[in-house]
């Protein structure tokens, strides 16, 4: 019984004490700091007198977009829009990973309820509803470069729409058995994940197209699509803005339909109310 | 510029508030739905800013995304928390 290994609750003892001393340090330099940033909307701070008129003054003409949101998203900084694009297919990849692929039974056709929790007028509602938010969807995509709005927003609003006709109107692989008059589609499972991989890869390839034509990735500007340069842009913004959609719907699809499965292989009746432990 | 501040510390404390209830309350289907509530006082809040894009993706994600993915949650994990 020598001295040399330390007692454990002494050294997490030392450890939460070096911790206990951390953070209020930590957090006074923290709130000092702040104190040296510039006012909460301040219009003399750095990036109001010089970052926001450049893009202000400059992003119509240069991008033909009248939206300064998309300009900034899809055109000057595309390469972070990439990268955000690249998470939301990961997290989409991670829920298939643990939750379908648990099962090992990954290619299962479209999942929905396994019973209809829809009345009368759920599903009048879902009838006038839903080809409304799919064209709306559309819509948002389409004038992304105009009005608020782009492909984010949406693939998330179409990705809805294919749920809602599941939710009320039960599994697409049935061809709505609950209301066989009424025809559901949807993506299976399978192709909403190939959906999601195009969005990405042509997000990609439109960036490495650009290289193709001599110019830098996803720097627009060389693709061969016009003679004005903005109407260029403008076109280039609309295609990384549909592969956005596709990556966003099809990742909106991926995690609705690991969840159902998974509910459905656990034989439990979606939309019951009943759980497992109940 | 007054009023605005009133309406942006009426939604904050709304937020507060559903936020606690959120955590609080047992039933997971109403935590869910409580969610959802936040979701749109945070885009309202958004829009009140002029952040119109920001508050459009918040209300398509909160509002309807996640409340949908947490309500087929719910409903596979059991509804009560304990």
């Amino acid at each position: 019984m020598g001295a040399s290994p330390p007692p454990r609750h002494e050294a997490s003892r030392v450890r939460r004490l070096l911790g206990a001393a951390a953070f209020p340090a930590l957090f006074t330099g923290l709130v000092l700091g702040m104190a040296e940033l510039p006012e909460f909307g301040d219009p003399a701070s750095p990036a109001s007198t010089h970052v926001s008129p450049r893009f202000i003054e400059d992003a119509a003409a240069e991008t033909g977009a009248a939206n300064m949101v998309t300009a900034v998203l899809a055109d000057y900084r595309g390469y972070d829009t990439l990268g955000e694009t690249a998470v939301i297919f990961a997290a989409g990849l991670g829920c298939l990973v643990i939750l379908a692929a648990a099962g090992g039974r990954p290619n299962l056709p479209a999942a929905g309820m396994s019973h209809p929790f829809g009345s009368v007028i759920l599903d009048a509602a879902t009838r006038i509803l839903v080809p409304v938010v799919l064209l709306f969807a559309v819509y948002v995509l389409i004038h992304g470069h105009i009005s608020p709005g782009g492909g984010f927003q949406g693939g998330v609003l179409f990705g809805s729409g294919l749920i809602m006709m599941r939710l009320v109107w039960g599994p697409a692989h049935e061809g709505g058995a609950h209301h066989p008059d009424v025809p559901v589609f949807g993506p299976s499972l399978r192709s909403s994940l190939m959906l999601a991989c195009a969005g990405i890869l042509g997000y990609a390839g439109i960036g490495l197209a650009a290289m193709a034509f001599g110019g830098e990735f996803l720097n627009y500007g060389t693709l061969p699509l016009g003679s004005d340069p903005a109407h260029v842009r403008e076109l280039a913004t609309l295609g990384i803005e549909a592969a956005v959609f596709l990556t966003v719907a099809g990742t909106v699809g991926v995690l609705f339909d690991t969840i159902s499965i998974g509910m459905r292989e656990n034989g439990v009746p979606i939309g019951s109310g009943r759980g497992p432990r109940e | 510029m007054a009023e605005g501040h009133l309406i942006s510390i009426g939604l904050l404390a709304a937020m507060v508030v559903t936020a606690a209830c959120a955590l609080a309350v047992k039933d997971l289907l109403t935590a869910a739905a409580l969610f959802g509530a936040f979701s749109f006082l945070t885009a309202t809040w958004f829009a009140l800013l002029g952040a119109v894009d920001v508050a459009f993706t918040e209300a398509c994600v909160g509002g309807a995304l996640t409340t949908i993915l947490f309500v087929s949650t719910a409903f596979r994990t059991g509804r009560s928390f304990d």
